[in-house]
C-alpha cells in the first residue's frame, strides 16, 4: 500500500501533448487553457474532449459568450477529430449566454452546477470562461465576485470528479493577481507569433499540479485534423553515449560504411556509427552526391536511410536511372525521403517527422542535404537560435543510433579554412571537407578527412571524380604543398593526373 | 413545391406534425400542433447555440418559407414577444387545414434546412431526433428493446 494518491493521466489525444504534460491531463484537475483570440484555443479544449468522451466518461461542453455557438459548431466540426455521433450521446453541448446577461457570475455558476449534477460529466469545458468573467470584472465587487466563482466552481466541479477546462482570452500580462491563475491545476498557455511573412504557434505549460511537463515553448501546428504538438527535445548530457568505462578500455564503435572504399580508410575504417558527419564544400563539389553513396551503401547493407530534402526539389531526387531506382527503394521502404515546408518550420516538427521516419523503417543512416537550405525552410525566429537548435536535434537523433550525415555549403576561400557558415561545425563528430583547386590550369576536386572526434584518421588530400559510377577517390597529393591556398605548388618533380593518381614530370 | 432540408429532415417534420394533430385535426388543432413541435425543437436546439441563436435561425427561416406562404407575413404584425413561431400560429389559424399543414411543414423544414446549412445534416439530425424522438419509429423501437 502506498501512503500517496495515485493520480490518473488522463490521455489528452492530441498528438505530442501528452508527452509535454508528462503522461497526460491529471483526472479531476481544474485547467485553464488560455491565449489570445485565433490561438487555437477551443480547438484544443474540443480535440481533447472528443477524445476523452465515451457514453462511460460523458462530456458538457458550456459556451458562454464567446464565439456563438452556431459557429463554432459550424467550423470546429470541420477538424476530423469532430464526432457528431458524440453530440447528444457522450458530449452535451449547453449554452449559457442567458445566464450571464441576466444574472452574472452567481447565475452562470448556478446553471453550471445544475447541469453537472443532472448529467455528471466527466469531463467540463466552459467556452469563453473570460467573457463571463469579463463582464464582473466591470461591477464594483467584481474581483471578489470573481474570485468566489472561481474558487466555488473548482471546488464543485472536482468534488463531482469532472475534469475541467476553461477556455479564455488571456494576455500574458493579465497573470499577476488573477485569482483563476492561483486556482487552476494546470495552465496551458497558446500563443502565435508572427516574424516576418510566418506564423509560430506555440504552447507553454505554465503550470501543472501533481507532476512534472517539459518545460520550455513546444510548437504547434493546426491541421484539419486538429492540434499536433512537436515537443521540444531536452538533451540531457546522459544522451550522449560517449563515456568510457573508468580505468577500462573503451569499446571500439561499430564502424559505417561511406560506400566509398577510400573514403572509408581515410576515415579510419569508415564513420563510427551514431555519428554526426558534416560534408562541407563549395558548390557542386560532390556533397550531396556522396551523401547519396552513404544511404546507397546503407540499402546494400540491409540499414535503410532517410532523406531529408531541403536543398532540392524532391523530384530531381527521382529523375533517370538513379531516380527509378530510388523510387523503387523509397516503396520498399529502404529510404523515406521527408521533404520540407518551406519557411515556417521548427526544428522540433523537423525532429519529429525525421524520427518518425527513422522509426517506421528502423533506419541507421540519415542525410540533411543541407545544413542552409534547411535553415532557410525554418520560421524566421527558429534561425536566431539555429545552432542550439540543430545541437539538440542531432544529438537526439544521434541517440537513436542514427549515423548522420550533413552538407554544408561554404565558399571555397583561400584565406581561411571553414567548415560551415555559422560555426555549427563544432557540433558534429566528424568532419569531410571537399574543395576546389586550380591543378596544370583545370578545376579539380580535392577532399580530406579533417576531424574525426576520438577516432584515429587519415589527414591527406585526395583528389577526387564524379564519374557515372559515383565518386572515385585518387591517390593523395603528396606531392603538392600549398594546395589549400589557392597556389599550390609542386615537389619532389611530380605532377598529379587528373584522376589524383601521380606520374614523374617529364623535365622542366 | 419542394421542401427545403434533407429527405430524413422532411421525413421527421412530416411524423412530428402528424403525430402531434393527428390525421384529421382542424386549423386551430394544427397550428397548436405545430407550436409544440417547434417548441420542442427550440428547446433541444437552444441547449446547443442558446436561445438568441434560436430566436435568429427562426425569423431567418421565417423570413424564408414567406416567399411561398406570404400570408405568413401577417404574424409581424403580432406582438414581438409572444416569439417568431408564436405568431405563425396565428396565421396557420386561418387558413385550409390542408395549406396550414403544407405551409407549417413548410416553415419546420426551412428552420432545420437552415441548421443543416449552418452545422450540417448530421449534428442538425442528432438535435431532431433527440427533439422528436417519436418521428423516428425504428429508433423507439430499438430503444424499446434495449
Amino acid at each position: 500500500m502506498t501512503d500517496k494518491v495515485p493520480i490518473r493521466q488522463l490521455p489528452t489525444g492530441v498528438p505530442g501533448l501528452d508527452a509535454v504534460l508528462g503522461g497526460g491531463v491529471p483526472e479531476f484537475s481544474f485547467n485553464l487553457i488560455a491565449g489570445a483570440p485565433g490561438s487555437g484555443k477551443t480547438t484544443l479544449a474540443q480535440q481533447i474532449m472528443f477524445n476523452l468522451a465515451k457514453p462511460a466518461r460523458p462530456a458538457l461542453y458550456c459556451t458562454v459568450l464567446g464565439e456563438p455557438a452556431v459557429k463554432m459548431l459550424r467550423y470546429q466540426q470541420q477538424f476530423t477529430f469532430f464526432d457528431a455521433a458524440k453530440v447528444n450521446d457522450s458530449i452535451r453541448f449547453i449554452n449559457v449566454a442567458q445566464e450571464v446577461l441576466e444574472g452574472g457570475l452567481s447565475q452562470i455558476l448556478k446553471r453550471i452546477v445544475q447541469e453537472v449534477e443532472a448529467a455528471s460529466p466527466s469531463i467540463v469545458v466552459v467556452d469563453s470562461f473570460r467573457s463571463a468573467v469579463r463582464k464582473a470584472e466591470r461591477e464594483p465587487a467584481g474581483p471578489l465576485e470573481m474570485q468566489h466563482f472561481v474558487q466555488q466552481l473548482g471546488i464543485h466541479l472536482t468534488g463531482w470528479e469532472a475534469t475541467t477546462f476553461l477556455v479564455g482570452e488571456y494576455l500574458t500580462a493579465e497573470t499577476s493577481d488573477n485569482p483563476i491563475f492561483t486556482v487552476a491545476d494546470g495552465l496551458l498557455w497558446l500563443s502565435q507569433t508572427v516574424d516576418r511573412n510566418s506564423v509560430v504557434r506555440k504552447m507553454q505549460v505554465v503550470k501543472s499540479r501533481g507532476h512534472a511537463s517539459i518545460p520550455g515553448l513546444h510548437t504547434f501546428r493546426i491541421t484539419g485534423d486538429g492540434i499536433q504538438v512537436f515537443p521540444r527535445v531536452i538533451v540531457g548530457p546522459e544522451e550522449k553515449p560517449e563515456p568510457a568505462p573508468s580505468g577500462g578500455k573503451r569499446r571500439p564503435r561499430e564502424r559505417v560504411s561511406t560506400g566509398i572504399k577510400l573514403l572509408d580508410e581515410m576515415l579510419g575504417g569508415g564513420i563510427p556509427a551514431g555519428y554526426s558527419v558534416l560534408v562541407a564544400g563549395p558548390s557542386g563539389s560532390g556533397k550531396t552526391v556522396l551523401a547519396t553513396e552513404f544511404l546507397n551503401e546503407g540499402v546494400r547493407r540491409d540499414e535503410p536511410g532517410v532523406l531529408a530534402i531541403f536543398e532540392k526539389r524532391p523530384r530531381e531526387y527521382q529523375l533517370g536511372a538513379e531516380g527509378k531506382t530510388r523510387g523503387r527503394l523509397i516503396a520498399d521502404e529502404k529510404i523515406a525521403i521527408i521533404q520540407a515546408r518551406p519557411l515556417d518550420l521548427s526544428i522540433d516538427e523537423t525532429l519529429y517527422e525525421l524520427t518518425k521516419a527513422i522509426r517506421r523503417l528502423d533506419a541507421r543512416r540519415l542525410v540533411i542535404d543541407s545544413l542552409l537550405g534547411f535553415e532557410l525552410a525554418l520560421a524566421p525566429t527558429f534561425r536566431e537560435d539555429f545552432r542550439e537548435s540543430l545541437y539538440r536535434m542531432v544529438t537526439a537523433i544521434t541517440a537513436m543510433g542514427v549515423t548522420v550525415m550533413m552538407t554544408a555549403e561554404v565558399e571555397d576561400s583561400y584565406v581561411d579554412l571553414r567548415f560551415s557558415p555559422h560555426g555549427t561545425a563544432f557540433l558534429t563528430d566528424a568532419i569531410i571537407m571537399q574543395r576546389y583547386i586550380e591543378l596544370q590550369g583545370e578545376m579539380k576536386r580535392i577532399m580530406a578527412v579533417v576531424k574525426v572526434r576520438g577516432s584515429a584518421h587519415r589527414k591527406e588530400l585526395r583528389a577526387f571524380e564524379i564519374t557515372t559510377d559515383g565518386i572515385v577517390v585518387g591517390e593523395k597529393l603528396s606531392d603538392h604543398v600549398g594546395l589549400l591556398t589557392g597556389q599550390p605548388e609542386v615537389t619532389k618533380g611530380k605532377t598529379p593526373r587528373a584522376d589524383g593518381r601521380s606520374r614523374r614530370r617529364r623535365g622542366r | 413545391m419542394p421542401m427545403p432540408g434533407s429527405a430524413d429532415l422532411r421525413q421527421a417534420v412530416q411524423r412530428a406534425l402528424t403525430q402531434e394533430a393527428g390525421t384529421d385535426a382542424d386549423a386551430k388543432g394544427l397550428a397548436a400542433a405545430a407550436l409544440r413541435v417547434y417548441e420542442t425543437l427550440a428547446g433541444q436546439l437552444a441547449l446547443l447555440i442558446g436561445e438568441g441563436g434560436v430566436r435568429a435561425l427562426t425569423a431567418r427561416s421565417l423570413h424564408l418559407v414567406q416567399r411561398d406562404f406570404p400570408w405568413l407575413a401577417d404574424a409581424q404584425e403580432r406582438d414581438p414577444s409572444e416569439g417568431p413561431f408564436a405568431q405563425v400560429g396565428f396565421c396557420l389559424e386561418r387558413q385550409e387545414p390542408a395549406v396550414a399543414t403544407e405551409a407549417a411543414a413548410a416553415a419546420l423544414a426551412t428552420l432545420g434546412g437552415l441548421l443543416e446549412t449552418l452545422i450540417g445534416e448530421a449534428l442538425t439530425m442528432r438535435v431532431v431526433r433527440a427533439a422528436w424522438p417519436g418521428a423516428f419509429p425504428d429508433q423507439t423501437q430499438q430503444e424499446a428493446r434495449n
